[in-house]
């Protein structure tokens, strides 16, 4: 079930009153069976994968605990083993029979492996990162295995952050469980803020992006001038900004009326100065996985120069691919990697406010490749640009087309000037909480008819569903 | 707890009052353009009309006013008429339509509306959008409810779920959900044209000019009417259906609540002083919803114009502009039977 559904509004308010109104030890089996329900909206039999591996898991994370040395190690393989295979198959299978047919090709030979015609599971590349992210914790010493199936199940598929993260670490979230969290005015308040922050970016900025985006990016028109495929490619960077971010708001915020703090997953990416700072500031659950995961095992920096540079490559190539089998993704990775790479051979390390927009440009650039539907429409797409940045036909387009740039641009310099003004100091739902009575309100209902009279609500999916 | 309660009631108050103000200053039909130019058009510029047309793109394209007017004065009628059809505009938007014409003191003597079958599907395309949203009151939302769930070819599940669409879709309305966009785009198009065509031609606008004119562009007339002009057959499909009409009307003693809500009006019309009939158009894709209209087929106002075997002119390629459609000359031949009709059944008052 989608956030921005009507269907998603009742879900919330139904589920969130029993939670309240029922006693503290029966809440586990409440939020389980909501996420259960929650999940199996969208492809019910699919539910028996999320099964599959939770059942996995948490008896690998029982004997990874019980064990010693080596049968401890082989644990902990055989649920990596079972994760990265759902995966494998689920996700990756017919792009490497595809990339396997093409190089069987390229030597005279036709591929006999067949195709498989199966969907995506929704949410899936997240909750395995986040099942693989407890038995690595518990193989480390770092965690306690949980007894409690249910709970256990529920670390794995706790509703709002089932499908689109933020992926949490068995630490921060397993504690929260066991707490008894009664209903608190000023918390519930800021989670509904929080709520309708993500609301805002979605409905008002990112669906509203969307439009252009889609139209340019699936039609490729001839004649509409390099500078509208500019537009489209801006507008991208700030639609999945927003999508994103936005899924995360109402994400946290949905968690926080009920008690749960799910960490944050992005933090005003676009200001960075550095590419080393953007992730710092994006996607921050999952660059922060890779990291601990990958990267530092890999040894990190503190190998050799080219091992060094080596391990950026791969670990941001296979974030990369972690988002879609797709090569445009895997080149969006590795372009990243380079970003990293360039500043570190050439020994730059300037972080001036001056940065701010080489940095946004450096990104945009990599969102190009990541929405391009395959290399030639991306290859075509900088061809336009370069031909002609400046020229803007919108001739070319429909009156709806030029609404939804104009919206879009005012869109953008709301969401900017928002930004500036709420998440300078913290986050948005404590700095709107801090006003008095008549500003507080003000902003209450602006937001709200922001999101009725501006907002796009035709239900179209997050971005990062697909992945 | 309570004091969250409090502030949410008092939270969404201050919302809907706000929205209901908003609402004094948008017409009707706010996320209709066309509807709304020509609601408008009427009421400034032909609000001494005394015969109303309503309906969708078969009432629109089809009904000439001035020709209708020509005609009447011939026989001493006095008519004065204006087109209020619009594309996209079966039931029950029309008969929201004419709830509110009835309403209003007017002038108004004589009302033909379309009937067509409710539309209690939502288009994927549009639903959530103005473009669906904007006609939505408590009181038809009712009716609809009421009808989807009289249906007795839809089960539980679907009635369910359509119901909920249309609660949706009503407090989609309420709160003017995605009203900005509408109103920038209108401010954005030159439909100059195509009001004063709404002003001269009191309503219609044949397909031949609005192409010619690159009006009513997101209709794609250049390629509805290409598209039949490449293969004119389809019109045997549209002969067959209409067929079925005859069936439907023998074979089921169905009534929709819309039937009694039609009685309603035809009543109130009648207490001004007025007639009210209904129109079956010719063409339509589907006519299996007409088979819960049992108690209006025994009625006198009603103007059959659907069968193929007593209106073979409107089945015929060169009175087409595309498969649902007819041409200029289709819509003179319309207007003309369309007279003929009501002249037969005593119609006009003199």
């Amino acid at each position: 079930m989608l956030f921005n559904s009507f269907q998603f509004i009742v879900f919330f308010i139904v589920v969130t009153s029993l939670y309240f109104a029922l006693p503290y030890r029966y809440r586990w089996f409440l939020l389980l069976s909501a996420s259960c329900l929650f999940y199996m909206a969208f492809v019910p039999v699919y539910i028996l994968i999320l099964g599959f591996t939770i059942v996995i898991d948490y008896f690998a994370g029982i004997y990874i605990e019980k064990s010693r040395d080596g049968r401890k190690k082989l644990f902990l393989i055989f649920s990596l083993i079972a994760n990265i295979g759902v995966l494998a198959v689920f996700k990756y299978y017919n792009f490497l029979n595809e990339n396997l047919s093409l190089l069987m090709h390229g030597v005279g030979y036709e591929n006999p492996i067949p195709y498989l015609e199966i969907l995506l599971p929704i949410g899936l590349s997240f909750h395995t990162f986040q099942a693989m992210s407890y038995t690595i914790e518990v193989y480390r010493g770092n965690q306690k295995a949980e007894r409690h199936f249910g709970i256990y199940s529920l670390y794995v598929m706790f509703y709002p952050q089932l499908v689109a993260g933020p992926i949490e670490r068995p630490q921060s979230i397993l504690p929260q469980f066991y707490r008894n969290h009664d209903f608190d005015y000023e918390r519930v308040k800021k989670g509904l803020l929080r709520m309708a922050w993500g609301f805002f970016k979605k409905l008002v900025v990112a669906d509203r992006l969307a439009y252009v985006v889609n139209d340019i990016y699936s039609d490729l028109p001839a004649d509409s001038g390099g500078g509208i495929y500019l537009l489209a490619t801006v507008f991208f960077s700030f639609q999945i900004y927003c999508d994103f971010s936005g899924y995360s708001d109402i994400a946290l915020g949905a968690a926080k009326v009920m008690g749960y703090d799910l960490m944050e997953n992005f933090n005003r990416p676009y200001i960075s100065k550095s590419i080393q700072e953007f992730w710092q500031r994006w996607h921050i659950s999952l660059s922060s996985w890779f990291k601990d995961y990958l990267y530092i095992p890999l040894g990190g920096n503190r190998v050799v120069k080219w091992r060094w540079y080596y391990n950026l490559l791969l670990t941001f190539s296979l974030s990369g691919l972690w988002h879609g089998a797709k090569w445009t993704y895997i080149v969006w990775g590795f372009l990243h990697g380079i970003y990293l790479i360039i500043p570190l051979i050439l020994k730059i390390k300037i972080r001036s406010a001056w940065n701010i927009p080489i940095v946004f440009i450096l990104a945009t650039f990599g969102w190009l490749f990541f929405r391009a539907e395959s290399m030639t429409d991306a290859v075509y797409i900088i061809q336009q640009i370069g031909r002609s940045p400046f020229e803007f036909n919108f001739d070319q387009h429909t009156t709806f087309f030029l609404t939804n740039c104009i919206m879009g641009i005012g869109a953008i310099i709301l969401l900017l000037v928002s930004e500036a003004f709420f998440l300078r100091h913290g986050t948005f739902e404590n700095r709107a909480a801090s006003f008095s009575l008549f500003p507080r309100w003000t902003i209450y209902v602006s937001i709200l008819l922001l999101i009725f009279w501006f907002g796009v609500f035709s239900n179209n999916e997050f971005i990062y569903f697909q992945f | 707890m309570r004091k969250f309660l409090l502030k949410s009631i008092l939270l969404t108050s201050i919302v809907l009052v706000i929205c209901l103000g908003m609402r004094l200053f948008i017409g009707p039909f706010w996320g209709h353009s066309t509807a709304s130019q020509k609601w408008e058009v009427y009421h400034i510029k032909h609000s001494d009309a005394n015969t109303l047309f309503i309906g969708s793109s078969r009432i629109y394209k089809h009904i000439m006013p001035k020709v209708f007017d020509s005609l009447a004065k011939i026989d001493g009628y006095s008519t004065n008429s204006f087109n209020l059809g619009v594309n996209s505009f079966p039931a029950p938007q029309s008969l929201r339509m004419l709830d509110l014409l009835i309403e209003e003191t007017g002038s108004v003597k004589y009302y033909f509306v379309e009937l067509t079958p409710i539309y209690d599907e939502i288009n994927d395309k549009i639903i959530n959008t103005p473009e669906w949203n904007y006609w939505y009151d408590g009181h038809h939302l009712t009716l609809l409810a009421r009808h989807v769930w009289s249906r007795p070819d839809l089960g539980y599940q679907n009635k369910i779920k359509r119901i909920k669409e249309h609660l949706q879709s009503y407090l989609g309305n309420f709160f003017l959900i995605g009203s900005a966009q509408f109103y920038l785009e209108e401010n954005l198009k030159d439909e100059k044209w195509l009001v004063e065509q709404f002003d001269q031609q009191k309503g219609f606008v044949s397909f031949e000019s609005a192409m010619k004119n690159q009006a009513e562009k997101s209709d794609d007339l250049t390629g509805r009417f290409e598209k039949f002009q490449n293969d004119t057959t389809v019109l045997d499909i549209r002969k067959k259906e209409a067929l079925k009409l005859k069936k439907w009307k023998k074979n089921n003693d169905l009534n929709s609540p819309y039937v009694e809500e039609l009685k309603n009006l035809m009543k109130k019309v009648e207490d001004k002083g007025g007639k009210l009939f209904l129109i079956i158009p010719p063409r339509m894709e589907n006519y299996s919803g007409y088979r819960f209209f049992a108690d209006i087929y025994k009625m006198d106002n009603l103007i059959d114009l659907s069968d193929p075997e007593s209106y073979p002119e409107f089945y015929q390629a060169k009175n087409s502009f595309d498969v649902g459609h007819l041409n200029l000359k289709g819509a003179r031949i319309f207007t003309n039977r369309l007279y003929q009709l009501i002249q037969d059944k005593n119609g006009f008052v003199k």
